[in-house]
């Protein structure tokens, strides 16, 4: 896996750079990719409620609190950006932390 | 022009684009059309329509119209095909690669370009690089390897290097870091695009609506200052010379690489970005540029929009620059200077203010380009001075993306000098440069120009002098002179002054009643006269006689400066003029000399005063004055000489002329020119006649096959002949004999120039050589070439109606074993024959076409057949005015086309022919910018699908025209085994779909009843006639299966094809059937349960009648093989219950069906 430095879209008109993982060498060779993180942040949305899913439906008695920690490392895929899960403490561009706290 | 190995490829690297969108580098492109860059998807993926294209230097706004496929697809790749096509949204220039053919075979080797950052320079730069085609890659891409093809490269054009075809569009790399190379998207895709998008390349040009320029712009001023200066004629003939726009007469041109029609020339600066014009001396080419000017000047100017609504000028979209060649080499500044020093020459104190060069460096108004308008290359007389221009002019004609065209005007240069214009050019782009020669006047032309000259000069008399002058140009037999316009105006001048005295016969003679008229007998000059003795008369008698002389020598004084111009490139000055006075006579003391002469040179109009001396105001005046130098030091040998390498000049003739006048016998001269420098004997006069008798033959046997010294010693002849020599009788009649010979040397007459030159030289020896007997004498020689004695013959009959000629070229076309040149007697026949001759030539011609064996043969009497139609037919009634000849050619061609014995190649032929030849009527030429079409060679043509489809468009082209021969056509097309029953019925369908349903049906119901087909072909054919005459096909088809003596398989398909028409009338005939007992058991069972079962759908039935065809044949043996035993009476068994319970409600439920077919 090579990763590269590329645009990323994060508001109308404004940009970040960000490491992408590329999945080979290759590709389209146009000189610009659109990306933008919005397309990327779906993973967080999945990640979160397959959590709390997990822990609400699957648990006998349901905690206090719950927390979740991932990282997420950027691809492009079918010429979008896309996530990738990764190790929390390692090379992650983006740590995600997610907490509920539970009063019932 | 062929294709230059490198310029090839350089023009693919040049149409390389960049395609930017918000401040970002997207990817590349390339102009794949006139207006049309095509590029990847993924380059405009999630992109706005609106792009921005950076093409060497310039940015064009670009607009995305087609993204194929719309959205990425589901890969790691781009959607198959991945192309998008670009339009640009203003009109450029720029070049077009030409695309591969699509089924072509890949090179090895390719060279692909695009843009990227990946270059040592800063910022985006291009990119080559040679990619070796690995192989296909899935079905649709191309597979390469060997170079690193780099992010931003995707769009660019892959071209072969050797051709410069483009093989592909660079679309993806397998690793931008190291040289393994990647994908490309296949031409074939893009020809699919192309295909399913025809309206891209429809569109002519964006139009841009033109801004007139507003007064006191520096724009305005230019174009005012034009118009006032260049509209008047370009020669100072008169104290009152008419305007330009009120003479002007409009002249053709014509190209001069093809037999081509002539055009008018504000047509070919449509079709052309640059255009050379040729001409002779005093042929128009001036005029013409000056009309270029003022008549775009004018449009420009228009004051009030509405009377001038045209939406451009005339010429096109452009702001014509008038300069003179001499005037621009005068500079060596860089080019937008040497054009503005030049023109603020020429316009002088016109302007208010100097024409600053930064006027000609962005384009004249929006959406225009400049006309640069170079007048004259001929006249910069210095060889390398001529040659630097050229050089320049030719790098600015092969430069792209500029807002400069040309106009160029020469006399023919020797050497192919001009050549050195167009080298590489017209690579790539077959409209950026055209050579044509401007038209003489023909007769309507001339009498337009008198209408127009004596209406100007005398309003009153203008009916009577018009008539009268074309009158006495008749009877001088002088058109072939004045066809020239300055001729015609010079005549015109000197006819306007005495119009009761007769015309001089040659053009020696015009040009010098012109100069003593200018210098002598003008009233004007006449008070110079007075004045200058006035003048002079204070400094004694010495000074008034000297005043004399000067006036006297006027003449001879010009003589010297226009020898001195012409022979030493030394412009005319004063101080020349006065050093020759000085060696000529005494020049009294005190005597103002300078400015005399200066008053007495320009006050005769032959030499005008220029911002850098002076010049003579046409360069054929300078040739006739020098001519009076070059009479007094003639040397005969040496003017053989001259004459023999080069031609004779407008100036050689002049001074041959002039010296006659000085009282010289010619004919020895004029001898040694017939007879060719090989015999140089030959000129020394008075031999006896049998010794040049002796000399010819020896002349013929020794030369052979010289026929370029034949034509050039007839051609030079002829020139002196049509300058208009008076020669004795005698002498006449001996030179004439010595053209006869060479005459019977020239042999090559195969191409349209030398047919051109034969007449011409035959004219010119019938009318100005009084050569009747002459020309009668080569008729009959069987020794001369029959091309030539055909054109003799015929100039004898359009010049003299001689029918002695008619009946040789009768004999020439019809008697037995007729060679080659019988074709060419027909041809002249039918255009100068009686009506019968045209009548019989045209039927001879035809069967030729129809049925002549060699290709040459017959295409070239298709050719001439051709010719003898009308040149316009027009009218959409095309049957009313479509003559004899048009039908006989259709229909000779047609017989040609459909006829099975000939070979597919051989059919092809006659179709490309055809199509050449035949025009649909109404057609008009369409009037807008030519945009060229993709450039694909052809697919196989000689695929009988292919044929077939065109030979049946070929019957429906003429159909109108010649209904019996396509009838003829359409039964023989029927019978051709050569095409299959599938392509005929492709061809039937051409015919119906432009609507000749009658040929269609036709050819359909021929093959229907064809009993060499099988049955379900027979069918079919019937199934195909249904789609446009469902009562004929259904009646038939019912017909066949309810014949119980027809054929029990084609009953069936016959059935299976009702089906599938009509249900309805299928379930009817099915109950027939079912009910016939002579046919196999398992066959009418199967019949009655599918078509009695409604919830079958009807293509099914079809289809399962059809399949059971073939048990249909072998059904009695089957019926004895026990494996099927069983199913068959099984079968039967329910056959048994279908018909009998069934039928009825078969019929009633045929409603009901119908009502099915009526929901489905």
């Amino acid at each position: 896996m090579q990763s590269r430095i590329e645009q990323v879209e994060v508001g109308p008109g404004e940009t970040i750079e960000a490491e992408i993982r590329v999945a080979d060498a290759g590709g389209d060779a146009t000189a610009f990719n659109r990306l933008d993180l919005a397309d990327a942040t779906e993973s967080i949305h999945r990640i979160g409620s397959w959590v709390y899913r997990t822990v609400h439906d699957g648990l006998p008695r349901r905690p206090q609190k719950v927390g979740v920690e991932f990282g997420l490392k950027f691809a492009i895929k079918s010429g979008k950006l896309t996530s990738v899960l990764a190790e929390a403490s390692g090379e992650a561009s983006l740590v995600v932390r997610l907490e509920w706290e539970h009063d019932g | 022009m062929a294709v230059r190995f490198g310029v090839a490829l350089e023009m693919g690297r040049r149409s390389t684009v960049q395609v930017w969108s918000g401040g970002a580098h997207l990817g590349s492109g390339f102009f794949a059309a006139d207006g049309v860059v095509l590029t990847c998807a993924h380059v405009v993926w999630q992109q706005p329509d609106r792009v921005l294209l950076r093409w060497e230097g310039h940015e064009l706004p670009g607009e995305v119209v087609v993204r194929a496929p719309g959205e990425f697809g589901a890969g790691s790749f781009y959607g198959f095909p991945d192309l998008a096509v670009i339009r640009v949204g203003v009109a450029i220039d720029h070049p077009v690669p030409w695309l591969a053919e699509p089924g072509a075979k890949v090179p090895r080797r390719l060279v692909a370009y695009g843009f990227t950052a990946a270059t040592p320079d800063p910022g985006i730069g291009v990119e080559g690089v040679e990619l070796w085609v690995g192989g296909r890659s899935g079905a649709r891409y191309l597979n390469v390897t060997n170079a690193e093809i780099h992010r931003g490269m995707s769009g660019g054009p892959v071209l072969d290097p050797a051709t410069g075809q483009v093989y592909g569009v660079v679309k993806g790399s397998r690793d931008y870091a190291t040289p393994r190379g990647g994908w490309l998207i296949r031409t074939a895709a893009v020809q699919d695009l192309f295909d399913e998008h025809p309206e891209l390349f429809r569109t002519t040009a964006p139009t841009v609506s033109l801004l007139r320029p507003d007064p006191g712009t520096p724009l305005y001023q230019l174009l005012a200052a034009q118009h006032r200066v260049v509209d008047r004629l370009p020669y100072g003939l008169d104290d009152r010379p008419p305007p330009l726009s009120s003479v002007y007469v409009r002249q053709h041109t014509r190209r001069t690489d093809e037999d081509a029609e002539p055009a008018a020339v504000p047509d070919v600066l449509r079709r052309n970005r640059n255009v050379l014009v040729l001409g002779g001396p005093g042929s128009g080419k001036s005029t013409l540029v000056q009309h270029l000017a003022v008549d775009t000047a004018a449009w420009w100017l228009a004051a009030d929009p509405d009377t001038d609504r045209a939406a451009a000028p005339k010429a096109g979209p452009v702001v014509a620059v008038r300069l003179s060649a001499a005037g621009l080499v005068r500079t060596r500044a860089p080019f937008p200077v040497a054009v503005s020093q030049a023109v603020t020459a020429e316009l002088g104190m016109h302007l208010d203010s100097a024409i600053e060069p930064a006027l000609f460096e962005a384009p004249p108004a929006p959406g225009a380009s400049w006309l640069y308008l170079i007048d004259g290359v001929d006249e910069v007389l210095a060889a390398a001075e001529r040659s630097r221009l050229l050089a320049v002019l030719h790098d600015r004609l092969a430069e792209f993306g500029t807002d400069a065209r040309f106009l160029i005007t020469s006399r023919v240069l020797p050497d192919g000098e001009l050549d050195a214009l167009a080298d590489g050019v017209a690579t790539g782009a077959a409209d950026r440069y055209g050579e044509y020669v401007l038209d003489p006047f023909d007769r309507p032309g001339l009498a337009a120009f008198a209408r127009h000259w004596f209406a100007w000069r005398t309003p009153d008399r203008a009916e009577a002098l018009s008539a009268g002058f074309l009158a006495e140009v008749r009877r001088a037999r002088l058109f072939s002179l004045v066809q020239v316009p300055l001729l015609a105006t010079i005549a015109a001048i000197v006819y306007e002054r005495d119009p009761d005295a007769s015309l001089p016969a040659d053009r020696t003679s015009l040009y010098r009643e012109t100069v003593q008229a200018l210098l002598y007998t003008r009233r004007v000059r006449l008070s110079t006269r007075d004045e200058l003795r006035r003048t002079l008369g204070p400094f004694g008698p010495a000074a008034e006689s000297f005043a004399d002389w000067l006036f006297d020598h006027t003449e001879a004084c010009l003589e010297q400066l226009a020898h001195r111009w012409l022979e030493r490139a030394e412009a005319p000055t004063i101080e020349q003029a006065q050093a020759w006075v000085h060696e000529a006579t005494e020049v009294p003391a005190g005597v103002p000399l300078a400015s005399l002469l200066r008053e007495l040179l320009l006050g005769s109009g032959l030499l005008v005063a220029q911002r850098n001396g002076l010049a003579f105001s046409h360069q054929s005046f300078a040739e006739y004055l020098a001519a009076g130098h070059a009479a007094r030091h003639f040397d005969p040998t040496a003017w053989l000489a001259d004459i023999d390498a080069l031609g004779p000049s407008s100036r050689d003739l002049f001074g041959l002329a002039r010296w006659i006048q000085l009282g010289n016998d010619p004919v020895p001269l004029l001898r040694r020119l017939l007879l060719g420098r090989r015999f140089g004997l030959g000129g020394r006069s008075g031999g006896e006649p049998w010794a040049r008798r002796i000399t010819l033959d020896a002349v013929e046997l020794v030369s052979g096959g010289g026929t370029v010294g034949a034509w050039a010693a007839v051609g030079n002849f002829c020139a002196v002949l049509r300058d208009g020599i008076a020669l004795p009788d005698a002498d006449r009649r001996e030179l004439l004999e010595l053209v006869r010979p060479n005459l019977r040397r020239i042999r090559r007459l195969d191409d349209e120039v030398s047919l051109a030159r034969l007449r011409d030289v035959l004219r010119v020896l019938l009318v100005r050589g009084g050569g009747g007997w002459c020309l009668e004498a080569v008729m009959h020689d069987p020794r001369t070439a029959l091309v030539t004695r055909i054109e003799a013959a015929r100039t004898l009959v359009e010049q003299r109606d001689s029918e002695p000629a008619r009946r040789l070229l009768r004999e020439l076309a019809y008697r037995p074993r007729a060679t080659e040149g019988r074709l060419w007697a027909m041809r002249t026949l039918a255009a100068v024959g009686t009506d019968r001759d045209r009548r019989y030539a045209a039927f001879r011609l035809g069967q030729v076409v129809s049925t002549g064996d060699n290709g040459a043969t017959w295409m070239r009497a298709a050719r001439l057949l051709a010719e003898l139609l009308p040149p316009d037919l027009g009218g959409p009634d095309g049957a009313s005015t479509g003559t004899a000849e048009a039908g006989m050619l259709d229909a000779a061609v047609l017989a040609r086309i459909v006829e099975p014995g000939r070979p597919l190649v051989e059919r092809v032929e006659a179709l490309d022919l055809f199509e050449a030849l035949v025009q649909a009527p109404g057609d008009e030429p369409d009037p807008a910018p030519v945009t060229a079409p993709l450039r694909y060679s052809q697919p196989d043509r000689t695929a009988p699908r292919l044929v077939a489809l065109r030979a049946a468009a070929a019957i429906a082209q003429v159909h109108h025209r010649a209904p019996d021969s396509t009838r003829r056509a359409t039964r023989t097309l029927a019978g051709d085994g050569t095409y299959t029953v599938l392509e005929r019925f492709g061809a039937a369908r051409v015919l119906a779909g432009v609507g000749l349903d009658e040929l269609a049906a036709e050819l359909l119901l021929r093959l229907a009843h064809d009993p060499r087909l099988p049955g379900v072909q027979r069918a079919e054919a019937l199934w195909h006639l249904g789609r446009f005459a469902p009562g004929a096909a259904r009646d038939r088809l019912v017909g066949w299966i309810t014949a119980p003596a027809a054929d029990p398989g084609l009953r069936a398909d016959a059935l299976a094809t009702l089906a599938s028409l009509d249900g309805a009338a299928a379930r009817d005939a099915a109950a027939v059937l079912a009910g016939d007992a002579r046919l196999a058991w398992s066959f009418r069972a199967a019949a009655a349960q599918l078509l009695a079962d409604p919830a079958v759908p009807r293509p099914r039935a079809a289809r399962a009648l059809r399949a059971l065809d073939d048990r249909l044949g072998t059904s009695r043996g089957a019926d004895r093989i026990g494996a099927r035993r069983k199913d068959e009476e099984f079968g039967a068994r329910r056959a048994a219950g279908s018909i009998g319970t069934r039928l009825g409600d078969g019929r009633a439920g045929s409603r009901h069906g119908h009502h099915d077919e009526g929901n489905s």
